[in-house]
């Protein structure tokens, strides 16, 4: 491993010096003649903004060949000199196609032309089939953010992680809830990455409103089956945000104002063709409409979030590029002098884009993020203050070497450091103060890995890859035992105590990845894919939506790491011109070592988490079709899944399998939009979904003069059905005289007919008669939200 | 704590948060022995009450267990065989100690038999004060009145869990408000640590009583469970569970009775509410 590795190193290191005649023994990749061969490789461009776009297929027509652009945009094609047609096609932007004489290494920059922008429409024909049919990759969404930006949203804040929920085999436990399930897998299990720094929790108003400000992302990327070896430490997802580069070639903004939150982004060069620049920041404001009451205690409270992106990069030169972007984010709730709690995330990425040479493409990440909450009570001359956070460095570095068409090989390195700091809990009486302070808990977590995509034929690809990872959970930090070696029991037999920077416990992983794509024709093609995750941090929360005070811990004596297993089969076809692309996709899951918890667990500040804590394990399966249409004035999709996720866990349940929370057999989306005509677009979608499952009391008891339920079956029923409508329409104001500014108005319904869609079912004592007991449906959304939004561009 | 959790969250939810009673059909459970006993230092008669559980739905009071046979035992060989004196509420006159353990047998009319493990009584930490205060209506106040506060402290160096009891007028609070308790983990060894009884209004006249109990741990965790299954079901609720006690089957221990059989140390205090100038 270590020694493959290396020699991609020195392969990297090696072409820099054009001496790409490395020994063969180091390369079992080289191709005999390789030193003729020359490269086609630069960066694809949006042309009026300047980003780099991601994604875009570069294709050879004479070699029926050819490769996409990588997440910052660049490509790399090693061909036999000659002359050949290439042609650069991305969803939404006019396809370029270009001839090019090839006999030395050729660097070609190219810049696409929004179909928005274009003003006549341009027929393409015979534009090879695209992305979907022709990667390995399967179980990938790519969004472009404009699309995020047509579905009708909740109160109009155009909300990333609530259009991710419309996608197939994504679900969520209740609308309002935190986070999102992919095939089975908790909120913890998806890799959330913002500018490839880590999020923890992608949240504001605990859970209606995600952290990504729409104005400030470029592109989203949900992968939830065949993840790469390039990534790894969660077990169902990786969720890759980009932000935007910001506008190379003018000063530009974007902005708007809504019922929720206004927000303005400003972007521009710095230096011309050599530096540019994004800040956005935006601000929730119904504190200032508290402000106005007539009620004291109502003025008093505050709740509000804010956020800030700020990006820049620099141009070097040809061979390198720097980009340094951070996210800061907060909510902020308070009740007067009573209450007050906030929660956010930090977040800094440096990334430095390096290429060895046309053939080897790299890039070094150091990342620092911090997430932190505050809790602080005042009751008479009591006081309480409560302060937890989660600190993370990381360094990556990744290579990309093309050596030729048939071959393109990922190989890095990466290592975390996480520090957990559960809580500090100062508690201040009249007469005295005592502090409650769980220890912090250090962790390192390292991966290598490399991965080769390998085009057999014209038809069959196949990308294997391994990931080997490591993880250790270090001091200082003590160490509990316990009576027969059984943390359940809560006897605490002794303890050790570790000194600052000893290993506690450690861990090590082979994480196998396998994708491969069998192309049926020129416009369907088969796909399968394995792969194994590994995640050594968790998430300790026994609540239907998890909250901000989740605290997350890691693997170590009593916690094992949580793995799981995924195969997946899938069929691809596109129609009338890659207008259509529909999908099918199947997969089995298994999980292992998951974290569930005792009945009644205490789980905040809890030094000994672990005698709260069951060992228990997964299955999940479905069937994901989807039906989408990208171009045109009607797009939208329409998708289907039919899943099942279950659990099993020694002590619930009797020890059976039962439902996860999450567990939604069937999932219908329908997501339409549609261009009217030049002022009016129309928008619309609508959410299907089992309800889910939930434990139903199958008794009542008095005790003491409460009335309580009994429950025995975990999960064994269901709460009703889910399902809503929501429609927006926007009205395109159009240019001011100065042609500058541009705005337009969207009026939005969300939850048209007004569904009162339980967000759980409850059982409690009659108020008057408490020997009654009644089911209450708990709606969080239960009527029809209306709202207006203004947005504008410059 | 939970009540600073509960007041955010509810402040923000209840903007768009609503509820309505259901009909749903819930599949019936088995019926099970519910068991609310006390064995207490403060009182000379010790009770024991026994019922059945219901179905969910049956909107009728639970049935008394009559017929049981019901014994106490304490750590030093003592046998206390209790009487029934109403259906289903077993008693015995005897009193009880700090320092001692006891343990509760039950043979009910169906021959089954449950057993708890010794418990014993901890000693109770000291109640200082009890007194009132006004409150003025307000969003958490539907009407104005008087509020009882008792200040107590924590014994430093061990563990302890409390519960109080609260009478207004000499009747017991039972409503699920009403269930106070907590342990010392943020608080050991305080003192002027205040406890409010605002589940209901008082005016001037009435009389307020609270009772200071030392719980064990695992009465602690059971109130806390209890608690959860009769608050559930909310956004961020916990997965609901049986609420097991520490009364087991002697033939089974997989099966086990509903409720719990408490030992504790009491102290109480009690107080008039006269107006308070404004």
């Amino acid at each position: 491993m270590k020694k493959i590795i290396l020699a991609l190193l020195l392969m990297a290191v090696a072409t820099d010096n054009k001496a790409s005649l490395l020994p063969s023994a180091y390369s079992p990749l080289s191709i005999p003649g390789d030193e003729k061969k020359v490269s086609l490789s630069g960066y694809v461009k949006d042309a009026t903004t300047g980003e780099e776009l991601i994604g875009v297929s570069i294709f050879i027509q004479e070699q029926e060949t050819g490769t996409t652009t990588n997440v910052y945009g660049y490509y790399s094609l090693t061909l036999e000199p000659g002359t050949y047609t290439v042609q650069f096609t991305y969803v939404g932007y006019q396809p370029v196609i270009r001839t090019i004489k090839l006999n030395q290494d050729t660097k070609l920059d190219m810049e696409l032309l929004s179909e928005e922008v274009a003003l006549d429409e341009v027929v393409v024909t015979s534009v090879r089939a695209d992305r979907q049919v022709e990667v390995v990759q399967m179980s990938t969404i790519k969004m472009d953010i404009s699309d995020v930006k047509k579905v009708p949203q909740l109160l109009g804040e155009v909300d990333l992680v609530r259009s991710i929920q419309l996608l197939p085999g994504v679900t969520t436990v209740g609308e309002g809830a935190t986070g999102f399930n992919v095939r089975g897998g908790n909120i913890d299990e998806n890799l959330i990455l913002l500018d490839e720094a880590p999020v923890y929790n992608a949240s504001h108003v605990l859970g209606f409103f995600s952290v990504f400000n729409a104005d400030a992302i470029k592109d989203v990327q949900l992968q939830r089956g065949g993840i790469p070896a390039t990534y790894g430490g969660r077990l169902s997802s990786v969720l890759d945000v980009r932000q935007k580069e910001g506008n190379a070639k003018r000063f530009a903004g974007t902005g708007g104002i809504g019922v929720i939150s206004s927000r303005l982004m400003l972007e521009g060069p710095v230096v011309k063709e050599k530096s540019s620049f994004m800040v956005a920041g935006r601000r929730s404001y119904a504190d200032i409409f508290t402000a106005l009451s007539s009620d004291e205690n109502i003025r008093d409270s505050k709740a509000y979030f804010y956020d800030l992106n700020a990006k820049i990069n620099y141009t070097i030169n040809d061979n390198n590029r720097l980009f340094l972007s951070g996210y800061f984010g907060r909510d902020v709730m308070g009740f007067g002098e009573t209450a007050s709690f906030d929660w956010g995330n930090k977040t800094a990425s440096l990334r430095w884009n390096h290429l060895f040479g046309p053939k080897v493409f790299s890039n070094v990440t150091l990342v620092a993020s911090d997430y932190d909450y505050a809790l602080g009570a005042e009751e008479q001359t009591n006081n309480f203050n409560w302060k937890s956070n989660i600190r993370n460095y990381n360094f990556k570095a990744d290579f990309t070497v093309y050596p030729s068409p048939n071959h393109t090989i990922d190989a890095g390195i990466s290592s975390q450091y996480y520090r957990f700091k559960p809580g500090n809990v100062k508690f201040v009486t009249s007469t005295n103060e005592s502090v409650t302070d769980i220890e912090a808990k250090n962790a390192l977590e390292s991966a290598a890995y490399v991965s080769h995509q390998w085009d057999l034929s014209d038809r069959f690809s196949l990308q294997s890859g391994l990931r080997f990872s490591l993880f250790h959970q270090f001091g200082q930090g003590t160490v509990y035992q316990y009576l027969n070696n059984d943390p359940t029991t809560g006897v605490t037999t002794g303890s050790a105590f570790y000194e600052k920077g000893s290993v506690i416990e450690n861990f090590h992983n082979l994480e196998p990845r396998l994708a491969t794509r069998y192309k049926l024709g020129q416009s369907s093609s088969i796909k399968a894919s394995y792969h194994r995750m590994v995640q050594y941090v968790h998430l300790v929360s026994n609540t239907t939506a998890s909250l901000p005070i989740d605290v997350w811990t890691p693997a170590g004596q009593y916690i094992k790491p949580a793995k799981a297993d995924q195969a997946a089969i899938g069929y691809f076809r596109n129609f009338s011109n890659n207008v259509y692309e529909f999908s099918a996709e199947t997969y089995y899951k298994k999980y292992y070592d998951l974290l569930d918890y005792k009945d009644g667990a205490e789980l905040m500040l809890n030094q000994t988490l672990e005698t709260e804590v069951l060992s228990g394990e997964g299955r999940a399966y479905g069937l994901e079709l989807m039906l989408r249409k990208q171009s045109g004035s009607l797009t939208g999709w329409v998708s289907y899944t039919l899943s099942k996720t279950e659990r099993r866990v020694e002590g619930i349940n009797s020890g059976n399998y039962y439902n996860a929370n999450y567990d939604k057999p069937h999932d219908l989306t329908i997501v339409l939009s549609r261009q009217l005509n030049e002022k009016w677009s129309l928008s619309g979608n609508f959410t299907y979904m089992t309800g889910r499952p939930i434990t139903y009391p199958n008794a009542r008891f008095e005790w003491q003069g409460i009335t309580a339920p009994n429950y025995d079956n975990r999960n064994g029923a269901r709460i009703p059905d889910y399902h809503r409508l929501d429609l927006s329409a926007t009205y395109d104001m159009g240019a001011d005289s100065s042609r500058k500014w541009k705005s337009s108005l969207t009026f939005g319904f969300y939850n048209v007919y007004g569904r009162r869609n339980p967000f759980s079912v409850y059982f409690r004592q009659n108020e008057e008669d408490p020997t009654k007991t009644e089911a209450v449906r708990y709606s969080l959304l239960g009527t029809v939200i209306p709202s207006i939004t203004y947005n504008f561009n410059f | 704590m939970k009540k600073i959790f509960f007041i955010l969250f509810t402040l923000i939810l209840t903007t768009s948060g609503c509820e309505d009673v259901i009909e749903l059909d819930v599949p019936e459970g088995r019926t099970r022995l519910v068991v609310d006993g006390l064995v207490a230092d403060a009182y000379e008669v010790q009770t024991v009450k026994l019922k059945y559980s219901a179905p969910y739905f049956s909107n009728t009071e639970t049935p008394a267990a009559t017929g049981a046979e019901v014994i106490i035992t304490d750590s030093k060989g003592n046998e206390f065989v209790l009487e029934e004196a109403e259906p289903g509420i077993y008693q015995s006159a005897f009193k009880a100690q700090t320092g001692t353990g006891y343990s509760l047998y039950v043979k009910t009319a169906e021959g089954e038999e449950f057993r708890s493990p010794m418990q014993r009584m901890e000693p109770v930490a000291s109640l200082d004060t009890i007194y009132y205060e006004f409150v003025e209506k307000s969003i958490f106040n539907e009407e104005e009145g008087y509020v009882v506060v008792i200040e107590c402290s924590d014994i430093e160096g061990v563990e302890n869990f409390f519960r109080w009891k609260y009478f207004v007028n000499g009747e017991f609070q039972d409503n699920i408000e009403d269930l106070a308790f907590t342990n010392d983990r943020f608080v050991d060894g305080s003192q002027g640590l205040t406890v409010t009884f605002s589940s209901r209004m008082l005016q001037p006249g009435d009389m307020a009583k609270v009772e200071q109990m030392s719980v064990t741990r695992e009465a602690y965790n059971f109130m806390n469970l209890l608690r959860e299954q009769v608050y559930g079901g909310g956004q961020f609720s916990t997965p609901p569970a049986p609420v097991r006690g520490n009364v087991v089957n002697i033939s089974n221990q997989e099966d086990f009775a509903l409720g719990f059989f408490m030992v504790s140390s009491i102290v109480s205090k009690e107080v008039e509410i006269k107006p308070i100038e404004q």
